[in-house]
């Protein structure tokens, strides 16, 4: 009896410690490589953090490193795949950019940050990304103010007459608005290759 | 054969052959305008897209003209702020995608009140900016200072800077030891190159020149290396841990940044402002002055000097 006793002690100290050290610190610690994906439909992770100070030395947190991740998970979902796969636009995407780069997100760069207007999907389906590489600027008292995203997204999608090649370089610039993180400034570059793509050989087959 | 007859073969054949030509105009029409790819779905059109493009935007940019003040000083104390002995004023127009560096000489004397650069040593950067501000008449929106430890550490944390030396410059005084064509300045190299003055015959009117030639340089730098977003969030760590700001915050920064990365460096003009005397103490402001600084004022880009 004295044995069982004895072992169940040990046992309940071992646990005790075990989630001691194992719970989390609700996001004081610096930010981590984490392999846990943000995308509902591809694997998107964070792959690092660079602080840059710009005076007393701080470390962006785990809770503001993981609500741009979202963030960036959302446009990922619902501005890059969502819309290939139904065949509609973006959709719910605007509250995800402040307020001051509404109207640039509805003209021209529309096209370029989303996949909006691009032939319709007729075969396979193949996104893929690169983990996400955050770049985040502290102020004189350690106070984070900007953070850039910044990944590449490709996708393989069969059109009519073949397969569209894209790829995306993406930087994301966040800021605070009013609590949430939200995406101040944003660099897009597109490539595209193969069917349905102006120049291509196998442009040529789209009747 | 007789009537009849020919009157079933209509019935008969009629309805089916009508059947088949209304399929071929539907099939024709399908052909001309498009084929939906299943039953149900809309019609569409397919269209090309382009192989490349691209999108940048930056919220919150400044659509007016922009003045601001920078201005390096004699500090050998890393945490100390000296005598302001390079003064520039910039003026960055967003519209026309230019820009301008007003150069004031360090020697100016401004109201009879003596050398300019003292103010900054005896009455701190807030009132420097605003003796500078009336003295040039525009709306300094904000001002930044460093002293030599910064500005060498800042220089060497961004890699150094590549310029092209128009003159020989020997000066056992400040340092500096180069020849003309391509150099590769560090920081204290940078920092020789922007205190030299006994290298020329215009002496500190050419000294002023040059540190606003060196500006312009590190901003072409900056743009040959393509800088990505967070390299400028990178940048702006390393000015705020070398520079002493007033009236920015970091947000600010990094919009007027982005700005001025995508402005030609030819469309930058950078001109000393006329004294009335060569190289020596108290300069007294010189004859086009009020031209010059109305031209400057009016839209921050000089059209006519």
């Amino acid at each position: 009896m004295r044995i069982v006793v004895v072992a169940v002690a040990v046992g309940l100290l071992v646990g005790s410690a075990l989630i001691f050290f194992a719970r989390g610190d609700g996001g004081s610690r610096p930010a981590k490589k984490t392999k846990k994906s943000v995308s509902a439909e591809v694997k998107l992770t964070l792959g690092g953090v660079s602080n840059a100070n710009a005076g007393t030395p701080a470390t962006l947190g785990n809770d503001v490193a993981g609500q741009i991740m979202d963030a960036i998970g959302q446009y990922v979902d619902k501005g890059l795949i969502a819309p290939v796969k139904t065949g509609k636009p973006p959709a719910d995407v605007a509250g995800l950019f402040d307020g001051g780069t509404q109207a640039a997100i509805q003209g021209p760069d529309k096209d370029v940050l989303f996949e909006n207007g691009t032939p319709k999907r007729t075969g396979d389906f193949k996104p893929s990304a690169d983990p996400v590489i955050i770049t985040a600027l502290s102020d004189a008292d350690g106070q984070f103010v900007l953070a850039t995203a910044a990944f590449n997204y490709r996708a393989d999608v069969g059109v009519e007459g073949g397969t569209m090649n894209t790829t995306r370089a993406i930087s994301l610039t966040f800021a605070p608005d009013n609590g949430p993180w939200k995406i101040t400034s944003y660099d897009v570059a597109v490539t595209r290759q193969g069917a349905q793509v102006e120049g291509s050989p196998t442009a040529a087959a789209s009747k | 054969m007789t009537a009849r007859p020919r009157t079933v073969l209509l019935t008969l054949i009629g309805p089916p052959l009508c059947g088949i030509l209304v399929a071929c105009l539907v099939i024709a029409g399908w052909l001309a305008t498009g084929l939906p790819l299943a039953r149900g779905e809309t019609w569409f059109t397919i269209q090309k897209v382009p192989p490349v493009s691209g999108a940048s935007f930056t919220s919150g940019q400044p659509d007016q003209v922009q003045f601001f003040l920078a201005v390096g000083n004699d500090s050998r104390d890393p945490n100390g702020v000296g005598l302001g002995d390079a003064i520039h004023v910039i003026a960055v127009n967003p519209g026309a995608k230019a820009a301008s560096i007003i150069d004031i000489p360090r020697d100016t004397s401004v109201g009879g009140g003596g050398k300019i650069n003292s103010i900054l040593a005896n009455a701190g950067l807030s009132a420097f900016t605003q003796t500078i501000s009336n003295f040039v008449g525009v709306p300094i929106k904000f001002s930044m200072t460093t002293n030599f430890a910064g500005f060498t550490d800042m220089v060497d944390e961004l890699g150094g800077i590549d310029i092209n030396v128009q003159e020989p410059m020997h000066d056992v005084d400040s340092g500096a030891d180069f020849d003309p064509g391509p150099q590769k300045l560090n920081g204290p190299g940078a920092l020789a190159f922007s205190r030299d003055r006994h290298s020329f015959s215009a002496g500190d009117i050419s000294r002023t020149v040059n540190q606003g030639y060196l500006l312009i340089t590190a901003l072409h730098n900056f743009q040959q290396q393509a800088v990505s977003p967070g390299g400028v969030l990178t940048a702006l760590g390393n000015l705020g841990r070398h520079v002493q700001m007033e009236n920015v915050s970091f947000q600010e920064l990094y919009r007027l940044g982005r700005l001025v990365l995508t402005i030609d460096p030819a469309n930058i003009k950078n001109v000393v402002i006329p004294t009335g005397g060569g190289s020596g103490t108290n300069l007294t402001p010189g004859a086009g002055i009020d031209s010059l600084f109305a031209d400057f004022r009016d839209d921050g880009v000089l059209q006519s000097h």
